[in-house]
């Protein structure tokens, strides 16, 4: 409650953030922020090109098939949003250590602009993607807007981890590369550059451990079949959320008073 | 009403050996571990602090005076104890003051003004005269890691002044702007103070703190070694400053004092040392050109031969300014027994201004001593003797006796000033 009262008392400095964050990124750049477009497609266009050899084009789960690179695409967009919010949350305290030691801002509210400029990222790439595949097969159901109500736990859920990262960071900079390390890992064993179907029996059950197969199942669902998602991966997705953000506010409430002596 | 109330507020801060100690600290997170130091930065700091006052925290480096102001704003959270705080508070807490160097100087304003809360728009209506206060005109335009110290303070002051604040907290910023800035800001916080805001300065800037603050208080070692009227403590702390000065890093010596303290023989010793003015009257300052006699009380505890007895005075930066001993005037003390007094008169100081530190040594011979070091007894350094003079007497150290004739080419002289003898 008092964090959402922060949210709300703080709103201005962290929409501030997240601008002068977002236009930073791209200062002295020409082609400025469709960097954040075309770094995605081309990484898109790679991986549908080496995958689509490796792996069986698949079907949509009703005999229909569905363009590979599309597929992915899905796939990556909230993988985009999240290991933009994880590497970057990393380092955020450590950044902004010209804030954090000048002023009595609740700490848990830095994170937060870097997880809103990573979202801004995503929606970006989402809005290309609808374009891309209206020119492709004219068919954007209105499950495509259910999305909108899916982002925002799609945020919390990278602020809790960002969160966790940020704070562990503060005290052993190697957090910040294992985390490097952890997101290559994690993409490799997401269902983003293959199908859940073309996994062994035993495979499909234990990678719904993984918190993203249910994010990506329900972006899938919605953007690419055009239905509602099941039941078991918005529950898999919440619960993963919920799990989040308990894990991150704990390492941060732990810690919190020692932060500012650290960064 | 208080605005800041502290009881018994501490920090402590720990130190790891080495982030792999930290580590372990992390993962066994009971707090015990081996080999952590720990360092109280503040202790047991009790503050009342009732809205409009201007308090000047002074101390020496590192005597916690940031610590305190960055726990007032809530940066840093106490260890032990409880801070209070009513009303808004605006900081400049160092030269950065916050800023972030790759942002602009606009950029910036729009940044602290969204950390205070403000809207756009109400950010906007302050812009201006933010940038006029900082007199930094296009600059405003540039990344700050692009501006020299003194723009950033000036745009880190201008911006934390035009803020809504009831208190506000200044570490150590004033003296990085030029004067004209500085008189700006001087100016600014008097009206603040008219205002019934409350502020605190922590300086090394004593000017600064007699000027403004009605209440000082002086930080040591992280405690309130002193707290009162701006003049009372203001002393104390010259005082303790002096008193520390007077202490001189050893290794300038030429003589190698270690050496000296460590192997008198104290076959002599000596009891008492005095300054005597004109009247017999012992005092610690002198004016230049006045007479002054030096004292010496000693006790043998055996029969000594000749020893020699040398007064030399120092200023602080351990120069040697003048030294005499009785054995370069052929002065034989005889064989001495007992107690005794010896007496070195100047008819008059040729001294000028200045704190001059006196050694008073007894020794067996004038070359033994260099050489060897070896004394009966040897109090260095342990006198000081003020000296003050007035503007005419010149300047330096020394006051040679002098006077001044103009002539023109004639050889007739048109002016003239002679030193009369006082």
């Amino acid at each position: 409650m008092t964090m959402i009262r922060a949210l709300e008392e703080h709103r201005h400095l962290i929409f501030t953030l997240s601008v002068h964050d977002f236009r930073s990124q791209y200062l002295g750049s020409v082609l400025g922020f469709f960097w954040s477009l075309i770094k995605p497609l081309v990484l898109i266009g790679v991986y549908a090109l080496v995958f689509s050899w490796v792996v069986t084009p698949t079907t949509s789960g009703q005999g229909k098939p569905v363009n590979f690179g599309l597929y992915i695409f899905a796939g990556m967009l909230p993988w985009l949003a999240i290991q933009e919010s994880l590497q970057r949350g990393t380092t955020v305290f450590v950044d902004q250590s010209h804030l954090i030691r000048h002023h009595a801002i609740p700490l848990y509210l830095i994170p937060f602009h870097i997880v809103l400029s990573a979202t801004v990222s995503e929606i970006m790439a989402l809005i290309v993607f609808l374009l891309i595949k209206g020119l492709i097969d004219q068919n954007i159901t209105s499950y495509c807007v259910l999305i909108m109500a899916l982002i925002p736990i799609q945020i919390i859920f990278c602020y809790g981890m960002a969160l966790m990262v940020a704070t562990l960071t503060v005290f052993l900079r190697d957090f910040s590369h294992l985390t490097t390390t952890i997101l290559f890992v994690w993409f490799f064993t997401s269902p983003i550059v293959f199908p859940l179907e073309s996994l062994p029996a035993y495979l499909q059950r234990i990678i719904w451990f993984n918190p993203l197969t249910g994010l990506i199942e329900i972006y899938r669902d919605l953007l690419l079949v055009g239905r509602l998602p099941a039941v078991p991966a918005v529950a898999s997705f919440l619960f993963f959320t919920v799990l989040s953000m308990v894990v991150g506010l704990s390492f941060y409430y732990k810690s919190r008073k020692e932060i500012v002596d650290w960064v | 009403m208080l605005t800041i109330s502290a009881k018994n507020v501490s920090k402590r801060y720990k130190i790891y050996p080495s982030r792999l100690v930290l580590l372990r600290h992390l993962l066994t997170l009971n707090g015990r571990s081996k080999g952590v130091t720990e360092h109280w930065a503040l202790s047991g700091i009790n503050l009342d602090i009732s809205a409009g006052q201007s308090i000047g925290l002074i101390g020496r480096n590192a005597s916690g005076k940031s610590t305190l102001l960055r726990i007032i704003a809530g940066i840093i959270h106490p260890t032990e104890g409880e801070i209070r705080v009513n009303g808004r508070i605006s900081t400049v807490l160092d030269v950065q003051s916050g800023l972030d160097p790759r942002l602009t100087g606009r950029q910036n304003i729009f940044l602290k003004g969204a950390i205070h809360g403000l809207n756009r728009s109400q950010i906007q209506e302050k812009r201006r005269s933010i940038i006029d206060f900082s007199g930094l005109s296009e600059y405003i335009n540039y990344p700050i890691n692009t501006y020299s110290a003194g723009m950033i303070i000036r745009l880190g002051f201008s911006i934390a002044m035009h803020m809504e604040f009831d208190i506000l907290l200044m570490d150590e910023v004033l003296s990085v702007g030029d004067v004209v800035f500085q008189r700006q800001c001087l100016a600014r916080v008097r009206e603040f103070l008219n205002q019934g805001k409350t502020i605190i300065l922590a300086t090394h800037s004593l000017g600064d703190v007699a000027a403004i603050c009605q209440r000082v208080i002086l930080l040591k070692d992280g405690r309130i070694h002193h707290d009162g009227e701006t003049e009372n403590v203001l002393k104390t702390y010259w005082q303790a400053c002096e008193r520390e000065q007077n202490q001189i890093p050893r290794h300038l010596h030429p003589f190698n004092p270690e050496n000296v303290y460590g192997t008198d023989t104290q076959e002599i010793q000596i009891c008492e040392v005095k300054f005597v003015d004109a009247d017999g009257k012992e005092r610690d300052t002198f004016w230049t050109h006045e007479p002054m006699t030096v004292v010496i009380r000693f006790k043998s505890r055996q029969p000594v031969k000749d020893p020699l007895f040398r007064v030399q005075f120092f200023r602080n930066e351990g120069l040697w300014v003048h030294g005499v001993n009785t054995d370069r005037v052929g002065f034989k003390a005889g064989v001495l027994s007992g107690e005794g007094e010896i007496v070195l008169e100047y008819e008059r100081l040729n001294l000028l201004e200045g704190e001059y530190y006196v050694t008073v040594g007894i020794w067996p011979d004038e070359y033994r001593s260099f050489m060897t070091d070896i004394a009966y007894d040897c109090h260095q350094f342990s006198y000081v003797l003020r000296i003050r003079s007035k503007r005419k007497d010149g300047g330096g150290i020394v006051s040679n006796p002098f006077s001044w004739r103009l002539t023109r080419n004639n050889g007739r002289t048109v002016a003239e000033f002679a030193r009369r003898r006082p």
